[in-house]
């Protein structure tokens, strides 16, 4: 009897079985031949505009945060106009070591959205196209070449000594090198405002007076306004690369700066390369003042166990009162509360003297390539030409006109209603763009060209609709007004550069080179002993363990293979200076 | 169950009374945070990012779940999901048996030495640039059979089914052999059913492996028709962390507030993600339990 | 006579020799795709000899020979680091050998418990938290131990202490703690196999104990116990020669510059190493150390569980 049962209950799984291998080989069927149909179409040269076959492009983007096929309203628009559907492949979701297993398999992708170090290792192994020739034959990206993608290019001396052009730098900014037009420093003393006003505008002095302040200032609004206590000061791990991140950046309120590709030195905009491992570096200035600030107990002492989100949540709350980068006032700060005076905001401090890099003038340490298995680069030229037109740059910034945003009378754009929520909100788009939501839909490589300081020839404004003569007009909260009059300028960036606080470097891009696997190890071990040392010193018993742990750091990082490691940031330094200097010449 | 009972003591009571309360304080632990989650995923989701959810769900809504469900491609993935988790696991339980069993038959040709050629494959790491290299060659890169073919023969599900075929009666065998059974017969005939139980602790862990596999898709898999359910939630997690701090820069800008009871942050779709991931198992389980039963040998022996 | 009786012989002796060829005919087939997808990739180890970097392909890489394995160690500070990570894994992978019983003790009271719905019901829910991943776990545990967490609330309400207890910076005990979670999270999933096991012991040995007036405690004891000590035996063999691998997402997720010493075990080590910029070939050199390490341990262990009980278990 039992027999039976189990009998049945077998041949039922056999059927399952046998439906489940029917569902996938049917789904199988479809994915070989949307997957591998679309290549075979005809080489570069020939038929340029012939679009009749559909095309599948693999993007290999470091830049991406999501791997899958690019759907909703900005794939239609691809589809519609190229007849290509994007791919995405992202190491981000993936893990790093995608990229060394497709490398190693010999194809990377289509097109390659990868790191100047990368394109680097690349050119030598014969990996991207030459695209010097196909570049010569576009409408818009030609218009770059002189300025932009040859110097970019010319720089990697090394492997590519004839300077053809084998990629394309991202987020270019065409201002100058020498300018800078976001409104705040990427990194510079932030406070809530309110709570400044309220414990009456202070004009603070230095570091320690900052401390005070804080102090004060905590003392006055212990909770926020979801009843949570207020942190003066958090931090956190998850960024920290060759050294902490948080110290990295607010060394820069002092002048200088931790370049991207060197662990072991700040660099300052007159040339003056510091260890950071040096008694004076602003590394230990800095390091310093937030051990100060957590015997003050105004560190968040969560600081070391939390993670990025736990941070976003507080700095949604209202519960920090100091922060640095730009875009954390985002969390919070909305035009309603900004109506209210309520919102944070840029407060200079005294004696800072902030080294800032201009707009990407040469672009941002990533470059577009493409692979040189691709099938169809006449195409993806094309893609990539359209990409940097201001059509292509309209839509991929900012979506549609009549949706997102609208012309306005003096010939500028404005955005709409829907498109002011449209990406928090997820607006569905409607089904003749393509459907879905706008957040969803929009465009996942991640990285642009010509970035959004690119200038629209119609309206002579930014791409990016922050900094619309509109959308300014309708920021104009109390907020931003009542800061406008206690600073007298209109923005930070302005205060700090009429009050001559800030020194604007050129915004030098290039590879500066990968390290052997010696230096590769040292690096990361001595990354890795800098850190946690770091953190030990912010939290520190007292000054006499401060002290302790940063003189055992100096002896025990040269036992790490420290020397080594410095000399060839040094060099890296140097080049960065000379390229500076050069930059500055040929203004 | 026998009729006869075993003498108790005091012993015996204090040991009951014991067992009962510390079963119930570890089951309690093991289910709270689970609870937690639950509770969670249910509630506001800025009331839950204050921490403030901790015994009953507050101000109750679905939309969690519903965004979810919205993933595009994961009702593809689901299938994808399903399909390798039973095809995956018939194969796995069946290799299993197979080799458990045979195994144990000195008569095969060097077995001790093939056994251990299968044993120690478990400590072994390549890396992963030679092991994608290979299924590269085999090619199996964005290919169904990638997530079946590799984990087939499982040392360590071998290893589980021999212990427990050792463990019966030698009698079973030999009274088949007489009778004129082949290997083959016997395995399928008789060593299948004893085996049950250890055959459904087998399917069960080899089920939840393929469930919760993503790591092979990770490197192998780049078609997107290809991806399991755990990738396509993996990478939900992932874009969502990095919207979160796109739309907050978008925020500087903007009139509106979005409503932050249906906002979703990270955590949130974490703790939906594990109970939709998890669901599933769950219902599954109780299905394998039926098979942790006595009573399958007494006849068998006396017989 | 003779002739034929020695027929008979060469005969049985061929259909011997036959049989085992024809079995290993039935397990070829499993051992090819071993062979595929186990073996086949391990050539991949030479990279540990050369200095490898994708994309220059292998051909034109530099050959180190034993550089890596030596670079482990070539400084004092280095050393010091290594000897560190070794004591953790030692630490953590010796608390759970010293453990690693309680599944069985589980497995086992679990069966004592008359009643069947409370023990199923045990059962499946003490198995929840093996599907909670460990980035989730983390955040449970950041939500009840953190310094405005659940844990610290409560103890400040019943005025234990002033000032939060920070638990998750924490340095001391970290091996004990890390144990802990792990055995929440693992101890009703393992006993799974145990579970199995015991429903496959004969139920005449247990009649013949209660024939004999035994206690519960002495069936346990001469009964279920013996019948699952050749899986246990087996398991712990498994567990000692896995004894370097500890795994790697639990440490990562509650690492922090606080604990980090004590919590660093040799797979975050190895992690950290790779993912800070360290080369490709490295990380091949330790998992290849790694992997002949716990055969060498696999067998030695056998070896000794030969001497010690008679029989080994591989």
């Amino acid at each position: 009897m039992i027999k039976d049962r189990l009998f049945s209950r077998k041949a039922w799984i056999v059927c399952l079985t046998i439906l489940m291998v029917a569902a996938v080989v049917l789904a199988g069927c479809k994915s070989s031949s949307g997957g591998g149909g679309g290549g075979s179409g005809s080489s570069g040269s020939s038929g340029s505009n012939d679009y009749s076959e559909h095309l599948t492009i693999t993007v290999f983007s470091n830049a991406a945060n999501y791997q899958g096929e690019q759907t909703g309203w900005y794939g239609k628009l691809l589809k519609d106009k190229f007849n290509i559907t994007l791919n995405i492949l992202a190491p981000q979701v993936a893990g790093s070591q995608l990229y060394n297993t497709r490398v190693a398999g010999g194809d990377l992708g289509d097109i390659l959205v990868i790191d100047n170090s990368q394109l680097e290792e690349l050119i030598p192994a014969g990996m991207v196209l030459d695209l010097t020739d196909m570049i010569q034959n576009t409408k818009h990206l030609s218009q770059y070449v002189e300025k932009h993608f040859k110097p970019f290019n010319s720089s990697f001396t090394e492997v590519n000594p004839e300077g053809r052009i084998y990629a394309m730098p991202t987020f270019i900014a065409p201002t100058s090198p020498t300018t800078f037009s976001e409104e705040l420093p990427y990194s510079s003393p932030i406070l809530p405002w309110d709570y400044y006003q309220g414990i009456g505008a202070p004009k603070i002095n230095d570091l320690d007076h900052l401390l005070e302040v804080l102090k004060t200032m905590r003392d006055q609004y212990p909770k926020a306004p979801n009843g949570l206590p207020t942190i003066p000061i958090t931090l956190w791990k998850d960024w920290d690369g060759g050294s902490m991140e948080n110290v990295r950046w607010i060394s820069n309120w002092y002048g200088y700066e931790h370049p991207e590709g060197t662990t072991t030195i700040q660099l300052s905009a007159s040339g003056d390369i510091m260890p950071l491992i040096d008694d004076r570096s602003n590394y230990k200035k800095v390091l310093q003042f937030l051990f100060k600030a957590n015997q003050m107990g105004l560190v968040d002492p969560d600081s070391a166990a939390q993670d990025w989100n736990k941070v976003a949540e507080k700095l949604t709350n209202k519960q920090v009162l100091l922060l640095w980068y730009t875009w954390q006032r985002g969390f919070y700060n909305t035009i309603a509360r900004g109506m209210n005076g309520d919102g944070y905001a840029a407060v200079p401090i005294a004696d800072v003297h902030i080294l800032q890099t201009s707009d990407a003038y040469y672009g941002n340490g990533r470059v577009f390539a493409i692979g040189s298995k691709a099938k169809n680069p006449q195409r993806i030229m094309d893609f990539l030409d359209w990409y940097v037109s201001p059509e292509g740059l309209r839509y991929t910034i900012n979506g549609f006109e009549g949706f997102n945003y609208e012309r306005t009378e003096d010939g500028k754009f404005r955005l709409t209603e829907i498109g002011q929520t449209a990406f928090q909100d997820n607006t569905p788009v409607p089904d003749e763009y393509g459907g879905g939501g706008y957040q969803d839909g929009q465009y996942k490589i991640n990285s642009l060209i010509i970035g959004d300081f690119g200038t629209d020839p119609e309206t002579g404004e930014f791409y990016n609709s922050n900094y619309w003569s509109h959308t300014l007009a309708a920021n104009d909260t109390k907020l931003r007004q009542e800061w406008q009059q206690m600073f007298g300028t209109t923005n930070a960036t302005e205060y700090y550069i009429k009050n001559n606080m800030i020194d604007i470097v050129p915004n030098i891009n290039t590879s500066l080179g990968s390290d052997s696997s010696d230096i590769k190890n040292k690096r990361s071990q001595i990354s890795d002993y800098v850190k946690d040392a770091s953190w030990k010193m912010v939290f520190a018993k007292d000054q006499a363990e401060f002290d302790q742990l940063w003189s055992k750091m100096q002896t025990d990082v040269k036992g790490l293979g420290w020397d080594d490691v410095f000399a060839v940031d040094s060099e890296r330094a140097q080049k960065i200076i000379r390229l500076r200097a050069e930059a500055l010449a040929n203004q | 169950m026998t009729a006869l009972r075993r003498s108790t003591d005091v012993t015996d009571i204090i040991i009951t009374i014991l067992t009962y309360v510390l079963f119930s304080a570890f089951t309690f632990i093991c289910v709270y945070p689970f609870y937690y989650i639950i509770i969670n995923t249910i509630s506001a989701n800025d009331i839950s990012a204050r921490g403030e959810v901790i015994f009953w769900p507050k101000q109750v809504h679905f939309q969690n779940y519903i965004d979810i469900f919205k993933v595009p491609g994961l009702w593809n993935a689901l299938m994808i999901s399903i399909s390798r988790t039973v095809l995956g696991t018939t194969l796995t339980v069946g290799a299993s048996a197979f080799l458990g069993y045979m195994f144990t038959k000195d008569k095969i040709w060097m077995r001790k030495f093939w056994y251990r050629f299968t044993i120690i494959t478990m400590f072994f790491n390549a890396g992963i640039i030679p092991w994608y290299l290979t299924m590269k060659t085999l090619g199996l890169t964005n290919n169904f059979l990638a997530y079946i073919l590799p984990t087939i023969v499982a040392p360590f599900y071998i290893i589980l089914v021999k212990t427990f075929v050792e463990s019966t009666p030698k009698e079973l065998q030999q009274a088949a052999t007489i009778d004129g059974a082949g290997t083959l017969m016997i395995f399928w005939r008789i060593m299948l059913p004893i085996c049950k139980p250890i055959l459904a602790t087998v399917a069960i862990f080899s089920a939840v492996d393929q469930w919760n596999a993503f790591q092979d898709t990770l490197l192998l898999v780049t078609d997107s028709n290809l991806y399991s359910l755990q990738f396509i939630l993996y990478n939900y997690i992932k874009q969502a962390s990095s919207l979160s701090t796109l739309v907050n820069l978008q925020n500087a800008g903007s009139t509106a507030i979005a409503s932050l009871a249906t906002e979703q942050t990270t955590t949130s779709i974490r703790m939906t993600v594990t109970i939709i991931v998890v669901a599933p198992i769950m219902f599954v389980y109780p299905i394998f339990q039926r098979f942790f039963v006595k009573g399958i040998m007494i006849g068998a022996v006396k017989g | 006579m003779t002739a034929i009786g020695g027929d008979r012989l060469r005969t049985k002796r061929r259909s011997l020799k036959n049989e085992s060829a024809i079995h290993f005919l039935y397990i070829l087939p499993f051992l090819i795709l071993l062979a595929i997808f186990a073996y086949l990739p391990l050539y991949g180890w030479i990279y540990a000899f050369f200095d490898y970097k994708p994309p220059i392909p292998l051909s034109k890489s530099p050959f180190v020979g034993f550089k890596w394995f030596a670079s482990l160690v070539e400084t004092q500070v280095k050393i010091d680091q290594l000897i560190q990570v070794i004591k953790n894994t030692f630490g953590i992978s010796g608390l759970m050998l010293m453990f690693s019983w309680l599944p069985m003790i589980f497995a086992i009271f679990l069966n004592e418990i008359r009643a069947v719905r409370f023990r199923k019901a045990v059962q499946t829910l003490t198995t929840l938290p093996n599907f909670i991943s460990w980035v989730l776990v983390y955040s449970i545990a950041f939500a009840m131990f953190s310094s405005e967490g659940m844990v610290n609330g409560l103890l400040r309400q019943l005025g234990a202490i002033d000032s939060p207890i920070l638990f998750l910076q924490d340095s001391s005990h970290v091996w004990l703690t890390m144990w802990m979670w792990i055995t929440w999270k693992s101890l009703g999933w393992s006993a799974i196999m145990y579970i199995a096991a015991i429903t496959s012991i004969d139920e005449s040995l247990y009649e013949a104990a209660y024939v004999d007036g035994a206690t519960r405690m002495q069936v346990i004891w001469h009964v279920t116990l013996p019948s699952l000590l050749p899986t246990y035996f087996v398991l712990l063999v498994l567990q000692v020669a896995n004894f370097l691998n500890n795994g790697l997402e639990q440490y990562f997720v509650f690492q922090n510059a606080f604990n980090k010493e004590y919590i660093q075990v040799l797979d975050l080590y190895v992690y950290n190493l790779a993912i800070g910029g360290g080369s490709y070939s490295v990380s091949v050199a330790i998992s290849m150390m790694k992997s002949l390490i716990s055969v060498a341990l696999l067998f030695s262990v056998n070896q000794l569980s030969k001497w010690l009980r008679g029989e080994g278990v591989v």
